[in-house]
């Protein structure tokens, strides 16, 4: 059985970019990008949106080899991610898109939580789910197994906050940990309340 | 400031004293923590509505927690207040004014605890030194936020983090001065 993983960086007053879709102040260091591709190094299928798809098509063309300088090349962990990344399959959710630039990847018009919680528990991979807009969908039918939030020191007063309203959900709190740079990661388990 | 949150980023539910999502955390390492941190306290900070309701709540508790809440120094800002009965209190009525002249004055830590539009005020008037906090491992969905909307960009130092068997996590933030 994999997990559905929601893996976002937000500013600690909760906001995963401003209000013109910036987060600059959200770029990971070396330490943090590995941490990331070590949670994510069993995701078989990556789910987003249409913003984060347009964020993310850059990936397939980042070489998953020949590390340099993270200043004039891909670093280590963009290597790694690129990896990850080009080995899932990808599902973007657009009412909008009629094609891909990206390989591997497929639309949908909607997104139905009971389909992709099936396909979740029948596969041996993990499903990740990005983008606060479509993972709200997911995070409101309770069907994430894993939260991760990683925390930057920063607070960016408003813009695109990364959990939706109205949902009453209790966590259980799996894993603390701070980074170098002062990023903090919180991971968090759904409950099993049955 | 010192408050427990939830991950959803409430300090309190949708009503005003909605704060059941704090059983989620209290145990015996954060009232530990709470006394530690009381001991370095010359001042606490408060709101009408977390005073009143602070006031109330400490009259008729026992334990060491509650000793200090009713012995400590307490601040209430409020322009409509005209009496303060809690023992040792002081009224204020401008609080972006008199705040930093009572910092001043003390040599202990000055807390404000709750007291949501207060502190509001005081985050955009960049009067904190410190935010502590504990995030509870639950979604509220809705309430009153902590870091409510058009705060300033303001980056941060993290000082300290340190996980509570309850699943509660403290976060201490410094704000790096400008």
């Amino acid at each position: 059985m994999g997990n559905l993983i929601y893996l976002i960086t937000t500013s600690l007053d909760g906001y995963a970019a401003d209000e013109n879709g910036n987060f600059d102040w959200a770029v990971p260091s070396e330490e943090v990008h590995a941490f990331v591709n070590d949670t994510l190094r069993n995701v078989g299928t990556i789910l987003m949106g249409r913003n984060l798809y347009e964020t993310m098509k850059v990936w397939d063309e980042i070489p998953t080899e020949g590390t340099s300088g993270p200043m004039d090349g891909p670093s280590k962990s963009m290597n790694e991610y690129a990896k990850i990344w080009q080995a899932a399959k990808k599902i973007v959710y657009s009412t909008s898109l009629n094609d891909l630039a990206i390989a591997n990847a497929i639309i949908e018009r909607s997104f139905d939580p009971n389909t992709i919680r099936k396909l979740v528990a029948e596969s041996d991979k993990d499903f990740d789910i990005g983008g606060p807009h479509l993972a709200a969908e997911a995070i409101k039918a309770n069907i994430i197994n894993e939260y991760h939030q990683i925390i930057v020191p920063i607070m960016i007063g408003s813009g695109n906050y990364w959990l939706p309203k109205d949902v009453n959900i209790k966590l259980e709190l799996t894993d603390v940990r701070k980074f170098e740079n002062g990023f903090v990661h919180l991971q968090y388990r759904q409950r099993q309340s049955f | 400031m010192w408050n427990v949150i939830s991950l959803d980023g409430y300090f309190q539910g949708k009503k005003a004293w909605d704060l059941d999502f704090h059983q989620t955390v209290w145990g015996k390492e954060l009232e530990d923590y709470s006394i530690e941190q009381l001991e370095t306290a010359d001042m606490l900070v408060f709101g009408r509505n977390t005073y009143e309701g602070m006031a109330t709540y400490w009259a008729t508790e026992e334990g060491k927690v509650s000793e200090y809440m009713n012995k400590v120094q307490k601040i209430v800002c409020s322009t409509t207040l005209k009496a303060a009965d809690w023992n040792n209190s002081l009224v204020v009525k401008d609080a972006l004014a008199e705040i930093p002249k009572l910092k001043q004055a003390g040599d202990g830590n000055m807390f404000v605890f709750g007291s949501g539009n207060l502190s509001a005020s005081l985050m955009k008037a960049g009067l904190f030194d410190e935010y502590r906090f504990c995030i509870a491992p639950v979604f509220l969905g809705n309430g009153k936020r902590l870091f409510g909307e058009d705060l300033p960009y303001q980056k941060l130092d993290l000082l300290k983090k340190r996980p509570l068997k309850t699943g509660g996590v403290i976060l201490i933030y410094a704000p790096v001065s400008k």
